[in-house]
């Protein structure tokens, strides 16, 4: 018999306790200081585009890395919450900031039904169902125009003043450290609810239905919550970039198949099952994106080849490469 | 909305015959999207692309080079028959080879990779406009209260060709055995000699072929541009859930099913609620029947 | 009264009759064997004890409940703990996760729970390899975890499904050693093999299943010797 033995300690000192924290903490002084230290509102932008983004990402990483829930119709789901924060404002006067929580909570309530059709099914038949979800929200939000105002658009008024803090449209160095609060709230939520007996389960359930079952777990519900939770969540940050963007659309760039692909691309570069991987990897392709702006279309051309380079030979994305870069 | 309409003689006579025409052509293009789901459980996203190559080299051949239509939408065909056997073994196969349990939902991820990667490419090599004609054929059938233009019946004409000859192939030629032995049960077909990763490759290639026919016959509906694939490969998904994953038959009735569908809709109401109607009709689907409307086994539940 | 009592089952796939009338009972305490030849019906008896089937008739009573036509978790956390014939373990999580995920669902806290799966796997001869990944331990190590994991729900009856297949003769020793400990704490089994040696050493009784119906039951030497079995066996 041949035992394989328990990985031994790693004993490398750049790998030990405290420099881990100072990297982390390192990085974080990053986020922090680099926008207003340059305090150029171009790059400003690319952080909030990157943090924004990897936060969706690791979101959507919490139903497809651990649970392996495909939600094809993401980008459906982001509008759910971006809208219903921009039309309470906008028809029932709600304050925006009460709007990130209604965004979310309307996003939940379409996630769980969707989740009560859905999550009997199995992989890509979540996957083709999620897809026509998320396109039936977005054609209805741009046949109501009576309401929604449609492709023309809906301008949405940025947040309210709170706590002494201005959040005018000029002033998005505001936006962007609400954004690492928020994400900031997200991301440590996912991580210990992935550590905690959910996270279990979601694994177990994306490793193997049945034999979770049969150890008693009911897959149904623990599916259900996962959908859920990541739903809410994919409103609250929807409604985050109505007050932040200013102006919705529902075009497939925005809240179609395009943003669930670029979402997606994030997620599996970032490697899947490690929410954090996507932050990472959003940085890489964001960045990419900018530096490439000149080479026009040739950069979604590098965006793809990415997925499918990471799909054929980088099977665990950035997280592949964890060892020698962390 | 006044239902009396609804059955009114004339508009119901026109409406069929819209729809029939209508659903042929998703059937056409829901037929090779249809069969490689069918036979290899790949869902492939990337299929409106193929499509779209299709367009492009129906243009090439009748516009450019001024060589009759049926050259070109012959062309369009072997064309992406070819390309898509490459697709397959350079990509679709390598992936299989890696990704183990899984690799059904991975290779879904992989097309789309392949639908960002075409799209932008055409957007480089040809730019955004249009590329068309305006119709193949000229003239109007008049029939009573029905008008069709020759085109669209040309289309439903060969599109049924396309089916009965998809049909024979599978049922009766040889290699239609092996595909379906395959699609059954894999590993019994391996073991009686029959080559899994070729008959994987040409599947593709058939299937591809389709898309790239598809594209080539509908130019002067839908002209050759990066994005044109979005809506045939909207409305193919659409038909292969209505008629069961998979399941061709049950692709192309459903395809003609949703063309009446769509045509009466587009007559009560604005066009864009056609699309909400499909999606929503597809979630509903998916919901009460996921096997498909045309199928007695049931889906594998969790 | 039996622990598990099973009367007149039957199950037909199609027009194919899989379970014909099939009549079992399991006293508390024992472990009893399932023998017969293939496409007999034993891997169809165990998934429709399990809740994965449906049963067309006949009932299934378990610690004096019907438990026919059940969800597979609920029979899962009424008693009834099951292996497969092929191990499914959770391939992307460590042993010790593998170990932890009935947990989720019971009282217990998460350090008894942990401590209880290292002694678990202390007894399977898994300690060493509890933080390796589960797809990185050989296959009869995967069988042993699969067994000790579903000890982890505290089960009153096994159900082990051909638990001797492809593991080695080291670790066949291991796994009988933990049913007969596991045994004498109370636990019932009933297991499908058709390993006759170690069905011979283990079990008190054993019920023969032919052609989905059962054909004889008695202790091992009994039913070796039984010529309807002898016939069903060589029949084939």
């Amino acid at each position: 018999m041949t035992a394989i033995p328990a990985r031994a300690r790693d004993a490398n000192p750049w790998r030990s306790t405290p420099v881990r924290v100072l990297k982390v903490l390192f990085l974080i002084g990053l986020l922090i200081f680099i926008p207003p230290l340059i305090d150029n509102p171009y790059i400003t932008r690319i952080f909030i585009s990157a943090v924004m983004l990897g936060v969706m990402a690791a979101i959507f990483d919490l139903m497809i890395g651990y649970a392996g829930l495909i939600n094809f119709g993401y980008a459906g789901f982001l509008a759910v919450g971006a809208y219903t924060s921009a039309l309470g404002t906008f028809h029932f006067q709600v304050s925006p900031w009460a709007g990130l929580l209604t965004g979310g909570l309307a996003t939940a309530l379409i996630g769980l039904a969707t989740g009560v059709i859905s999550l009997r099914l199995r992989g890509l038949y979540v996957a083709l169902l999620t897809f026509f979800v998320g396109e039936s929200i977005r054609f209805a939000l741009s046949n109501s125009p009576e309401f929604t105002r449609g492709m023309l658009g809906l301008s949405v008024r940025p947040l309210p003043e709170l706590l002494g803090f201005d959040f005018s449209r000029g002033n998005i160095l505001a936006y962007y450290y609400l954004l690492l609060l928020l994400g900031g709230a997200i991301m440590l939520l996912l991580t210990w609810l992935v550590r905690s007996r959910f996270g279990l389960a979601f694994e177990a359930i994306r490793e193997d239905q049945l034999a979770t079952q049969s150890l008693g777990l009911n897959t149904t519900k623990y599916k259900l919550y996962n959908f859920t939770i990541a739903s809410f969540l994919a409103g609250v940050m929807g409604a985050f970039y109505a007050s932040y963007l200013g102006i919705l659309s529902p075009s497939p760039e925005e809240f179609g198949v395009y943003r669930t692909v670029e979402i997606l691309t994030i997620t599996y570069v970032g490697g899947r099952g490690t929410l954090w991987g996507s932050i990472f990897a959003a940085f890489l392709l964001i960045g990419l994106q900018e530096y490439f702006r000149g080479l026009g279309p040739w950069r979604l051309v590098i965006y793809g080849s990415l997925l499918i380079f990471v799909m054929l030979f980088a099977r665990r994305g950035l997280a592949g490469f964890k060892k020698y870069l962390w | 909305m006044d239902f009396s309409l609804l059955l009114d003689p004339y508009i119901l006579t026109e409406v069929l015959v819209q729809g029939f025409v209508r659903g042929a052509m998703y059937a056409l293009m829901a037929a090779g999207l249809s069969l490689i789901f069918g036979i290899m459980g790949v869902k492939n996203f990337g299929h409106g692309e193929l499509f779209m190559l299709g367009a492009y080299a129906m243009f090439f051949v009748t516009v450019v080079l001024g060589w009759p239509w049926p050259v070109g939408i012959a062309v369009a065909a072997v064309a992406l028959f070819i390309f898509g056997m490459l697709l397959e073994r350079t990509l679709i196969d390598t992936l299989r080879r890696k990704a183990g349990r899984d690799w059904v939902l991975d290779a879904f991820i992989l097309t789309i990779g392949i639908l960002v990667v075409l799209q932008n490419l055409a957007l480089i090599l040809f730019g955004t406009s249009r590329r068309g004609v305006t119709s193949l054929i000229d003239g109007v059938l008049v029939w009573g209260p029905v008008i069709v233009s020759y085109e669209r019946l040309m289309i439903l004409g060969v599109a049924s060709l396309v089916g009965l000859s998809l049909w024979a192939f599978i049922r009766f030629s040889s290699l239609g055995k092996a595909i379906r032995a395959a699609s059954q049960n894999p590993e019994a077909a391996q073991t009686l000699g029959i080559d899994i990763r070729l008959i994987y490759t040409v599947t593709f290639g058939i299937g591809a072929a389709l898309a790239g026919l598809a594209g080539g016959l509908l130019i002067s509906i839908y002209p050759a541009h990066p994005t044109v694939g979005f809506e045939p490969v909207i409305k193919s998904l659409a038909c292969v859930i209505l008629g069961g994953l998979g399941n061709v038959p049950g692709a192309i009735l459903a395809a003609l099913l949703l063309g009446v569908i769509e045509a009466y809709s587009a007559f009560f109401m604005s066009a864009g609620w056609q699309n909400v109607i499909t999606a929503g009709l597809v979630v509903l689907i998916l919901i009460v029947r996921p096997s498909g409307l045309f199928s007695s086994s049931k889906v594998e539940r969790a | 009264m039996a622990l598990l009592e099973i009367q007149g089952l039957k199950k037909q796939f199609g027009g194919l009759v899989v379970l014909d009338g099939i009549e079992l009972e399991v006293q508390q305490g024992e472990i009893q064997g399932i023998i017969g030849p293939n496409g007999a019906g034993k891997s169809t008896l165990f998934n429709i004890i399990n809740g994965i089937y449906s049963t067309d008739a006949g009932s299934i009573r378990f610690k004096n409940r019907n438990i026919a036509n059940w969800s597979v978790h609920r029979v899962a956390r009424f008693g009834i703990g099951r292996t497969f014939q092929v191990a499914r373990v959770f391939n992307e999580m460590t042993v010790l996760n593998n170990m932890l995920v009935p947990s989720v669902v019971m009282t217990t806290s998460r350090a008894e729970a942990v401590r209880r799966a290292e002694e678990l796997l202390e007894l399977a001869t898994l300690g060493r390899v509890r933080n390796n990944l589960a797809i990185e331990i050989s296959g009869g190590q995967k069988k042993l975890l699969e067994f000790v994991r579903t000890m982890m729900t505290d089960p009153d009856l096994i159900l082990l499904d051909e638990p001797f297949n492809g593991i080695n003769p080291a670790l066949i020793e291991v796994l009988i050693g933990l049913v007969r400990s596991l045994n004498q704490a109370g636990k019932t089994f009933l297991l499908i093999s058709h390993e006759m040696p170690h069905v011979s050493q283990l079990c008190d009784r054993v019920s023969v299943l032919a052609a989905g119906t059962n054909i004889a039951r008695g202790t091992p030497d009994e039913v070796r010797a039984n010529p309807a079995v002898i016939a069903a066996y060589l029949g084939q």
